[in-house]
């Protein structure tokens, strides 16, 4: 499944057609001005109008469409539909309301209380990766990373760990014979699996598409495998929690964060690959209570299943 | 168990991080009557597995909802039930405000910690010492003020420290900083004292806590009370976080009257704090452990000991006359000791100091040699010996040292291994005398006076048993205001057969008399 497919056709215009100056009442009205950083490659272009549909301290999803952008500070990071504010914007609890409409045109987006000004934002989108590593190369940084992460998750186990154990490795197995039948019916008991806000079992899951994405390149056979349990997922995504199903529709699209995607390109691309490859593992495994753990999991899996290094559950 | 029943509430629209539903899954889980609990959401999956860990429930959730099911005794259930709403609607974890959730990042850097309280203007740093600097380097950068609790830091690294800190108007106290109060926020170890006029800075943590609880229990409060690590009056530092707190002290309007405190500076520092003092507009006393300030400025008044240090800031914040002297011992107290040195064998000769707190250990020290006594220790005052591990004449340990606290916790906050040392008395034939601490305050363990009564009691049993008596000398830094109760904890010492005087060089100046008491005995066989 390609972007196009799974999001809105508008999404794939150029930022600078969103960008434009903007003046008026609203503006001279909202109480907390903030600039915009960067924005996600999959925002849609102005004007488009969303309603706020969760606020943290450090995040606020927006339900726009078929989308869930999340506005966010620095510390979330870059990611395909992520609004990252520049400087410190506070709590952003006292930023935005539950349920309250945002309006975005005209280079600016605003709330009740609040206006973003998008003209000095750049857009963010994932790096070109670079040629693929050996697969000897390959499997030495997959044998490291395999045993850090199994290090970073034992003092916080979760069900990835004990009752889901299984069903991973039976999807990372479908995964390595492309056995596309068995991938889904695992995929279907992962969903939702979890206590959080994201369940592992998703996180896994997404983690494991982009893993698989970036080992498909060239070979038919996995592009029509990883296309086909994508389609699944992105269908299945009713049955996780509405912030999980944003992550698994945009991983099924093949879009995730930008600390996924270094960490496949420090493992799985040319260069200095397990300096970057450990810290880009920090750097993920700092994402969540869990969930930067969890997707790490399906990420190592996906790229264990195909290659010729031992599994992660075998290192475990 | 009786009759077990499944209760279950939905909380809609509830986003809550896994860790956070794991941990009060684990707490419902251990509730008494309470076979089994899950907090989870509610997802297809999450319920299937519900079902098989017999927790099917008949309502019909939707995956963006939080569901937490228990089963059990019914009543147990319902206030499982009721624990886990009261736990998920708090204030810290509301809806849409899950800490640690996957838009609530974990607090990895000073950094976010600063996004999320944007207002704070004090990072305090407790990280292993390899670390620490570099993260005082980047609070600084911030604009942060900086305490280190963290110590194993080079001093060219505090040099480095301090000197930007200084260059950008900031102040650092530390490395090695275990007390502060700062604006009425006590950091570190610190006890419950009002706040009133008197503000201080010292490179002692436990010199600032005996000197803020004496004035506290005088009746005086504190404005401010900086500390600065012990080595900021080396000569390598120059006193830079010293000079400026006395600086900040002598700018603040809620400030009357100075005090500072430390060890013996390096000469010229110590002109250069003497100078800056007397500068400073307001009263400063000073009080360098062992020495008096070497000039002569007016509005500075040297102190010499902890106590006079605190007595003669409150009298200046009175308006009072500084007296120096009140050396006389109490009567009562010398006649407690007194008695139990008629009962004492002749091998009993040596007085052990136990301590907890470094510059009391430091202090006691001081006050034996004063009077011509030698004596050993771990971390030896100016005159006394490095004590070699036996067991010969007066020693004065500090067991907060790095010495005995190496894969352990402070002894202020796990006195274990104190207490095992004061029994451990109990069979020499030499000791006559322990001579102790105990520090209240936030941080210290919760009732030290409790173990340590039972020990000082196992310590007497055992040398009664010997033939030998014991004489216990002890002083409690702290104040009725801290969470352990001063009142309390003296109480229970007493009960034991300790005598508890009011300061910590009234401690060891009655365990001074006690000792030339009994150099005399020795003297007249």
């Amino acid at each position: 499944m390609t972007p196009a497919a799974a999001l809105p056709a508008h999404s794939a215009r150029p930022a600078a057609a969103r960008i434009a100056s903007v003046t008026g009442r609203a503006a001279r009205q909202a109480r907390f001005a903030a600039t915009v950083e960067s924005i996600g490659h999959l925002v849609p272009p102005s004007p488009w109008s969303g309603r706020v549909h969760s606020v943290f301290a450090r995040a606020c999803n927006v339900a726009c469409g078929e989308l869930l952008l999340t506005i966010g500070t620095r510390a979330l990071g870059d990611g395909p539909t992520t609004v990252l504010l520049a400087g410190n914007p506070g709590d952003l609890r006292g930023r935005f309301a539950e349920g309250e409409r945002i309006d975005a045109r005209e280079g600016r987006m605003r709330s009740a209380r609040t206006e973003l000004d998008l003209a000095a934002a750049r857009v963010w989108r994932p790096a070109e990766r670079g040629a693929l590593v050996s697969d000897v190369l390959l499997e030495a940084r997959l044998r490291e990373l395999s045993v850090q992460l199994v290090a970073r998750r034992a003092p916080q186990p979760n069900v990835l760990d004990r009752e889901a154990r299984d069903i991973a490795k039976a999807l990372a197995d479908a995964c390595a014979v492309l056995d596309v039948a068995a991938a889904r019916a695992q995929a279907d008991r992962l969903i939702g699996w979890g206590e959080g806000l994201t369940p592992a079992g998703d996180d896994f899951i997404v983690g494991l598409l982009a893993g698989l994405d970036a080992l498909a390149r060239g070979d038919a056979f996995r592009l029509a495998f990883r296309d086909a349990l994508a389609t699944h997922v992105a269908a299945s995504t009713q049955r996780t929690t509405p912030i999980a199903a944003h992550a698994l529709r945009l991983a099924a699209a093949g879009a995730w964060s930008a600390r996924i995607d270094r960490l496949l390109a420090a493992v799985c691309c040319s260069g200095d690959g397990e300096r970057d490859a450990a810290a880009a593992l920090d750097e993920l495994l700092a994402l969540g209570a869990t969930s930067g753990a969890d997707t790490a999991c399906g990420l190592v899996a996906a790229l264990h299943a195909w290659s010729r290094a031992p599994s992660f559950a075998e290192a475990a | 168990m009786s009759a077990t029943t499944t209760r279950c509430k939905v909380f809609a629209n509830l986003y809550k991080d896994s860790v956070s539903l794991m941990q009060l899954t684990a707490q419902l889980r251990e509730r008494e009557g309470v076979a089994q609990a899950s907090c989870v959401m509610a997802t297809p999956a999450n319920l299937a597995q519900l079902k098989d860990a017999d927790l099917a429930i008949d309502v019909s959730p939707s995956p963006s909802d939080l569901l937490v099911v228990v089963r059990g005794e019914p009543q147990a259930c319902d206030d499982a039930i009721a624990a886990a709403e009261a736990s998920l609607q708090s204030k810290k974890a509301a809806s849409g405000g899950g800490e640690a959730s996957a838009f609530e990042l974990p607090l990895t850097s000073i950094a976010l910690g600063l996004e999320v309280a944007p207002d704070a203007d004090l990072a305090l740093i407790s990280v292993p010492g390899d670390y620490a600097a570099a993260e005082a380097m980047k609070a600084l950068a911030l604009g942060l003020h900086v305490m280190m609790f963290s110590d194993n830091v080079s001093i060219a690294e505090e040099r480095a420290i301090k000197t930007a800190a200084r260059s950008r108007g900031l102040l650092v106290m530390g490395p090695d900083c275990g007390t502060a109060i700062v604006n009425g926020v006590p950091l570190g170890f610190a006890n419950v004292v009002r706040r009133g006029d008197i503000g201080l800075v010292a490179a002692s943590g436990t010199g600032l806590q005996e000197v803020t609880c004496r004035i506290h229990n005088l009746g005086g409060g504190i404005s401010q009370a900086l500390g600065t690590g012990g080595r900021d009056l080396k000569e390598e530092i120059g006193g830079i976080t010293m000079l400026q707190g006395l600086a900040a002290l002598a700018a603040d309007p809620q400030t009357r009257v100075i005090t500072l405190v430390s060890k013996p500076p390096a000469p010229a520092i110590a002109r250069k704090i003497e100078d800056a003092a007397a500068a400073a507009g307001k009263p400063v006393v000073i009080h360098f452990l062992g020495g008096m300030p070497e000039g002569t400025h007016a509005g500075v008044v040297g102190a010499k000991s902890l106590r006079e240090a605190a007595d003669f800031a409150v009298a200046l914040a009175r308006g009072e006359q500084v007296r120096a002297g009140a050396d006389a011992l109490d009567a009562k107290a010398v006649a407690a000791v007194e008695a139990r040195t008629a009962k004492m064998a002749p091998a009993q000769t040596s007085v052990r100091g136990l301590f907890t707190g470094g510059t009391f250990c430091y202090e006691a020290q001081l006050a034996f040699l004063a009077r011509g006594l030698a004596c050993s220790s771990n971390a030896p005052a100016h005159g006394a010996t490095p004590y070699d591990g036996k067991r010969g004449g007066h020693v004065f340990l500090d067991l907060g040292d790095d010495d005995y606290t190496r894969g352990r916790p402070h002894p202020m906050i796990d006195p274990s291994e104190r207490n095992a040392m004061v029994r451990a008395q109990g069979t020499e034939p030499q000791t006559a005398a322990i001579v102790f601490d105990v520090v209240l305050g936030y941080g210290a363990h919760a009732d030290p006076a409790a173990p340590l009564a039972e020990a000082l009691v196992d310590a007497q049993r055992i040398a009664a048993a010997a033939g030998r008596s014991l004489a216990l000398i002890g002083h409690v830094c702290g104040t009725d205001g801290d969470p352990q109760g001063k009142a309390k904890q003296v109480q229970q010492l007493e009960r034991a057969g300790a005598v508890i005087v009011g300061s910590n060089i009234e401690a060891a100046a009655l365990a001074a008399h006690l000792a030339e008491q009994l150099a005399a005995r020795r003297g007249a066989r």
